[in-house]
């Protein structure tokens, strides 16, 4: 007996109810295969033994009961909407003061994010500090020129300081004409890329309107001061972009 | 539909005209009367099905106090919902379809509340198949009446270890006598689905049950 009838005329078979009359086909397989007939008849037994369970009776106090729980319901109805609408603000409560939280978060961080904006640029905008050589003219200073120069760039740095951080602090710097000097020929001009507007802020003194003094002492001690016009030699010069060049006289 | 105001408006029970209800009226015209405010009809809607819907209820969940319970239940879920009720379905459809709803509901509840039970001390080791605690009674048979009892008992107990999915439509089949094609509107699946499932629940069945075999 091939497998696939015997598991047609048992798929037949579980579909039937009990009692239900067997076709003459599944009949004439069950004479035929032993297996099929003892599948049949467990299967029967079950069947009979799990409808013999038959039905439970309700308890005599089934419909009282079901009333009281209607009645209750019914008197239960105020109670019910009040609850619901307290839970309705309650979860809205909830959802305001979760928002509250996220708001007040949100603001916080972006205060924070502010501030460190504001004092990395401060920082940013404060010029790399440089060593100013003193103006020596080899020729004919001696040791008492050499410790001037040295006052002078002190000077200078100290002032040049005070510039950049009243800069910083948006204070307009005051305008003084100074007589110092400053020799930055023998340095390597560094290139600084940035925009036309920036100039402002990379050099915070304005020496674009200014000539170039240089104060010198004779053999004799006595001061020579000589005034050099606008001269442009390609320190510190800035170049905006790669291809136009910084106006003339800018520093 | 009326609300209700007292417990005595709800006296289907006892102030039945039963003469004028019993068998003649359709469930869906005594759900209609119902939800037109009359009670007697929902009396008379309550009587037909308590007794099927306890029963159905007590094989799902094997507790008679909780099926009794979730039974009243479901009753009270037809009063409320008769206002939406839709005639597209018979009425025992949408009352099983309910009580199946709450008894699957509740034996859920049951796996999560992890009851501990009598069986889970006997559990083997080896990881197969709990064994009832079902300890050996001793006395002598009365009679037949008894071998009975215990034969319903440990079919009662072999279908309360059937996965729900299972045991749902092997009741409303075997038990209950109902159709595929209704069993699976019941539960809202294909009646292949349906056919399936009983097969699968015949077989569990059958190896439990050998010994009664």
């Amino acid at each position: 007996m091939s497998k696939t009838t015997c598991s047609t005329i048992r798929r037949q078979l579980d579909e039937l109810m009990l009692g239900d009359a067997q076709s003459p086909d599944v009949s004439q397989h069950l004479r035929e295969c032993n297996a099929c007939r003892d599948f049949h008849e467990k299967q029967t037994k079950l069947r009979q033994m799990v409808g013999s369970l038959g039905t439970v009776s309700a308890p005599s106090d089934f419909d009282f009961r079901l009333r009281s729980k209607l009645a209750s319901g019914k008197s239960n109805g105020s109670y019910q909407l009040s609850r619901s609408l307290w839970l309705f603000g309650k979860r809205t409560a909830i959802v305001a003061a979760a928002l509250l939280i996220i708001v007040g978060a949100v603001f916080l961080i972006r205060e924070l994010q502010n501030q460190n904006t504001v004092i990395q640029t401060a920082e940013d905008n404060r010029p790399p500090s440089r060593t100013v050589p003193a103006v020596v003219d080899s020729t004919t200073a001696g040791t008492n020129q050499d410790s001037k120069a040295t006052d002078v760039t002190a000077k200078a740095g100290e002032k040049e300081k005070e510039k950049v951080s009243r800069k910083i602090m948006s204070i307009p710097p005051r305008i003084v004409r100074t007589l110092d000097s400053k020799d930055e020929a023998s340095l390597r001009a560094p290139l600084i890329r940035a925009p036309q507007q920036a100039v402002d802020q990379i050099f915070p003194v304005d020496a674009s309107q200014q000539s170039l003094r240089v104060s010198l002492f004779d053999g004799r001690g006595n001061p020579r001061t000589i005034s050099l016009p606008t001269v442009t030699f390609g320190s510190q010069r800035v170049v905006p972009t790669a291809t136009s060049f910084a106006p003339k006289g800018v520093w | 539909m009326d609300t209700l105001t007292s417990i005595d408006e709800l006296g289907f029970a006892q102030a039945l005209p039963t003469e004028a209800l019993e068998d003649t009226t359709s469930d869906h015209a005594l759900l209609e009367a119902t939800r037109n405010g009359n009670q007697d009809a929902f009396g008379e809607l309550v009587n037909r099905y308590r007794n099927q819907i306890t029963s159905y209820i007590y094989r799902m969940t094997n507790d008679y106090d909780g099926a009794v319970d979730l039974a009243q239940e479901t009753f009270v879920r037809v009063y409320r919902a008769a206002d939406r009720y839709q005639r597209s379905y018979a009425f025992s459809t949408y009352i099983y379809r309910i009580a199946t709803n709450l008894a699957i509901s509740e034996l859920r509840k049951r796996k999560r509340r992890k009851l501990v039970s009598l069986t889970g001390f006997f559990q083997p080791s080896d990881g197969s198949e709990p064994k009832e605690f079902n300890p050996p009674d001793e006395r002598p048979l009365q009679d037949c009446e008894l071998v009975d009892w215990e034969r319903r008992t440990a079919v009662q107990r072999a279908i309360g270890t059937l996965p729900e999915k299972y045991r749902a439509p092997l009741i409303l089949r075997d038990v209950d006598g109902r159709s595929y094609d209704e069993i699976a509107r019941i539960l809202e699946t294909s009646e292949g689905t349906v056919k399936s499932r009983i097969s699968r629940a015949r077989g569990f069945l059958r190896e439990k049950m050998t010994a009664y075999l």
